[in-house]
């Protein structure tokens, strides 16, 4: 188990490797634009091995743990990477893990060689009939969606009962709303009008499935404020490096006390939430209860701690920090993106509420 | 509230609300639900309306068109326009421009310019930060030269809030070098169809185009350009800074703002199967920005009660730029919270009550973040209250 991010040396080998392969070639740059080609970048990245460091040997992967593969998202966050990593990283290595061998492997293979993609669907109001086996509702906003080739769909992920999960390939036969969200980011709306599901996509149902959803979604929440930690991580470091340079009445800003307790305040919040995605990395292979816990732990942080953080970057800025052109408005951007993604702040605050002090009812 | 109010000022609160209901075009009430960046026709097209009726320039003495109306009347009349979705009327020439004008100017620039800002022909913008004179204006370097008949001009200025479409500027230059930085500042009115001057669009974070850097390339001024005397310019700019402080509270965009975000939650259904407004953590949410804003609201009213009958505002008056502006951030940060996943896209399509109601929400959200930034920063203002009220 992992205590601290004083990390051992793979881990570190990891990291830079990562870091350095990134702002080569997939850094954030004023333009707004980025110069790279998506898909050569992608098959870059599938031959650093990042999709299949999260599959199991048994499927040709490479059994990284979670602090591995938070890292690789906490350094895709840094430079505001806006392509689906999340789920490919992520969540994709968890529901193939859970698949059947036989199909699993040659879909292993492919997503490990960036051949194929996908993107994670989680419920909005998605409704599976047994009998008829028709699909119904729509999806909650669904990262990447537009250019995978394969659809992970949570759905009936309320209760037990009604929950299955879905592997779809992606078709123009579904109706899809796409959106850019406000971090630069592609997501898309799906909206399922009496689908035919065949049998072989239900991955698993009831039971199983109920407890696969909640995973895969404290995995998207996990990994998202990993992404999100990056960023603000990169944030706070551009924004100390900005007040020791500009200088107001003749001193660096960074010499004024109310600027350096605002940093100092930052960087408190950024410590905890560095601590929480440690829990979180090791709690991605704990009980389920704990790994609900980190989850909606991170996920409140980040909403509330997290965001607060970045309003406070901007505000050292200045009037700089409201620009387009300026880096530090994207980062809070992908932060309040992340805070209403997988699950409102509102609603990981209940969810936590209920798991540290369980409702009576609950016990009977 | 209606309990701080007199008799005759309900009469006179029914009046306004009257008159907006009978001529507020709803065209423009809708535009102005829906965006922060108003364009130049709206915001002139209200204000030639309100001309009509000798109500644009409410808190000019009556001298040069004001209706002499008490500070409280303006704090009702600005009201009932923000409840009623009336557009906000250009800042720069109704509360910095006239007022530095009828204050400091000569009786031919009274004659020349209060007119048209009156009217709302004229649109103004205020040049007085630069990339290097933020916080700390008086390190302001952009130049003025005396030259025969006039002054040359030369220098950048940030942050020109609607710079693209106005036609004058306001702006503080350096005339004397020699002198401590303060004292040898000067306001100069500058044509900005001069060829001089060109302007580079900035867009901000919530993809708008309001403000601008200007380039100021010998840009002449003649001489009944400057304003006033010779190297006050830091004199005047500071005497209307301290004098409009309550409209940095914004305390009636707050008002109705939080009123229709309280509208939408009402409206939008909560996960429990009720309404989104009544799930506790929402409730309690609102609840607790409802008695931040009636705090808001009547430290404004005290400091206009003061005024109103004579007496120097207390040390609240230098609160509300502060408390303001933290609970304009307080309510559209509620927002992002009500609209869910429909808030974080960057273009909303659809009919839907969520996706109509998003757009204006995204904008205003990550648009808010400079109203602790701008009009004197907060981290200022604090250290204003503490040395200047509390002795520190
Ligand atoms: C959208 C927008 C519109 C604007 N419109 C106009 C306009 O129309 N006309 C115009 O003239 N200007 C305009 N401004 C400029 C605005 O007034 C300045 O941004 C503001 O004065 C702050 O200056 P700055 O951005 O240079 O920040 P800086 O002065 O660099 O300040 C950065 C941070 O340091 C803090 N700080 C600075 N000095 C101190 C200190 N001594 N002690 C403690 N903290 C300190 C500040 O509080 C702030 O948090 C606009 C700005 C924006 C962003």
């Amino acid at each position: 188990m992992r205590r601290s991010e004083q990390t051992r040396a793979e881990d570190t080998l990891l990291r830079d490797t990562s870091r350095r392969f990134l702002e080569d070639t997939y850094a954030w740059d004023e333009g707004r634009l980025r110069r790279a080609d998506r898909a050569a970048h992608w098959r870059s990245a599938a031959e650093l091995g990042w999709f299949a460091l999260g599959l199991p040997e048994r499927l040709g992967g490479l059994e990284g743990d979670g602090n591995q593969l938070l890292s690789i998202l906490e350094e895709a966050g840094r430079v505001l990477h806006d392509a689906p990593l999340l789920a490919n990283v992520l969540l994709a290595p968890k529901a193939l893990s859970a698949m059947n061998e036989a199909v699993a492997i040659p879909l292993a293979e492919k997503l490990a060689a960036g051949e194929i993609r996908f993107a994670y669907v989680p419920d909005g109001s998605l409704h599976l009939s047994r009998s008829t086996m028709r699909l119904e509702g729509k999806g909650s906003l669904a990262l990447g969606a537009a250019e995978a080739t394969h659809w992970l769909v949570a759905v009936g992920s309320r209760s037990a009962d009604g929950a299955s999960l879905l592997l779809l390939p992606a078709s123009d036969a579904v109706r899809r709303a796409d959106s850019r969200l406000i971090d630069g980011r592609s997501a898309s709306t799906l909206y399922f009008e009496d689908l035919a599901i065949p049998d072989d996509a239900v991955l698993a149902r009831g039971e199983t499935a109920f407890r696969l959803l909640e995973e895969l979604n404290d995995r998207a929440v996990i990994g998202a404020c990993a992404e999100a930690f990056g960023a603000l991580e990169g944030g706070l470091e551009l924004t100390v490096d900005y007040v020791k340079q500009r200088t107001q009445f003749g001193a660096p800003l960074s010499s004024f006390q109310a600027v350096q307790h605002k940093m100092a305040e930052s960087f408190c919040e950024i410590e905890q939430m560095r601590s929480l995605l440690l829990w979180g990395a090791v709690a991605l292979e704990g009980s389920p209860d704990e790994r609900a816990q980190a989850a909606s732990a991170l996920k409140v942080f980040l909403g509330r701690e997290g965001l607060t953080a970045a309003s406070r970057c901007i505000q050292v800025s200045g009037g700089i920090g409201l620009t387009e052109d300026y880096r530090i408005g994207h980062v809070y951007k992908r932060l309040q993106t992340v805070s209403a993604l997988f699950g409102s702040t509102e609603a990981h605050i209940a969810r936590l509420g209920d798991l540290f002090i369980p409702s009576t009812q609950h016990e009977t | 509230m209606d309990a701080f109010f007199t008799a005759d000022e309900i009469a006179f609160r029914d009046e306004v609300r009257a008159f907006i209901r009978e001529n507020l075009p709803t065209d423009l009430a809708q535009k102005t639900r829906d965006g922060i960046h108003l364009a130049r026709e709206d915001m002139a097209r209200w204000n030639t309306i309100l001309d009509k009726r000798g109500w644009a320039v409410h808190h000019w003495p009556t001298e040069y068109g004001g209706p002499g109306w008490t500070p409280i009347q303006r704090f009702i009349f600005e009201a009932e326009c923000a409840s009623g979705d009336a557009p906000p009327l250009s800042v720069f020439g109704l509360y910095l421009v006239g007022p530095t004008i009828y204050t400091f100017g000569s009786s031919e620039q009274r004659a020349r310019y209060l007119p048209g800002i009156r009217s709302g022909e004229t649109f103004w913008c205020q040049g007085y930060s630069e990339p290097d004179a933020g916080s700390d204006l008086a390190a302001v370097r952009t130049t003025a030269r005396k030259v025969e008949g006039g002054w040359i001009i030369d220098g950048s200025k940030a942050w020109t809030s609607e710079g693209h479409f106005a036609d004058l500027m306001i702006c503080l230059a350096r005339t004397n070098p020699n002198v401590k930085p303060q004292a040898g500042l000067s306001l100069f009115i500058v044509d900005m169809k001069d060829k001089g001057i060109s302007l580079q669009p900035v867009i901000t974070i919530d993809s708008g185009h309001s403000v601008n850097t200007t380039f100021m390339d010998n840009v002449f001024v003649p001489d009944d350009g400057l304003i006033g005397e010779v190297d006050k310019g830091w004199t005047y700019a500071k005497f209307l800074l301290s004098h409009e402080r309550t409209n940095n509270a914004q305390v009636h965009r707050s008002r109705r703002e939080f009123t229709r975000l309280k509208d939408l939650a009402a409206a939008l259904p909560g996960s429990g199967g009720g309404r989104l407004i009544d799930e506790p953590a929402m409730c309690r949410r609102f609840t607790l920005v409802e008695a931040n804003l009636v705090s808001l609201e009547i430290t404004v009213l005290r400091v206009l009660a003061d005024q109103t009958e004579g007496r120097e505002p207390g040390p609240e008056a230098s609160i509300v730029k502060i408390i303001g502006s933290e609970l304009q951030q307080r309510i559209t940060e509620l927002a992002m919270e009500v609209l869910g996943e429909e808030g974080i896209k960057a273009e909303h399509e659809g009919d839907s009550l969520l996706a109509q109601e998003a757009q204006g929400w995204t904008e205003r959200h990550l648009f808010r973040r400079v109203v602790t930034i701008y009009a004197g920063s907060n981290e200022i203002q604090k250290t204003i209250i503490a040395r200047s009220v509390l002795g520190m």
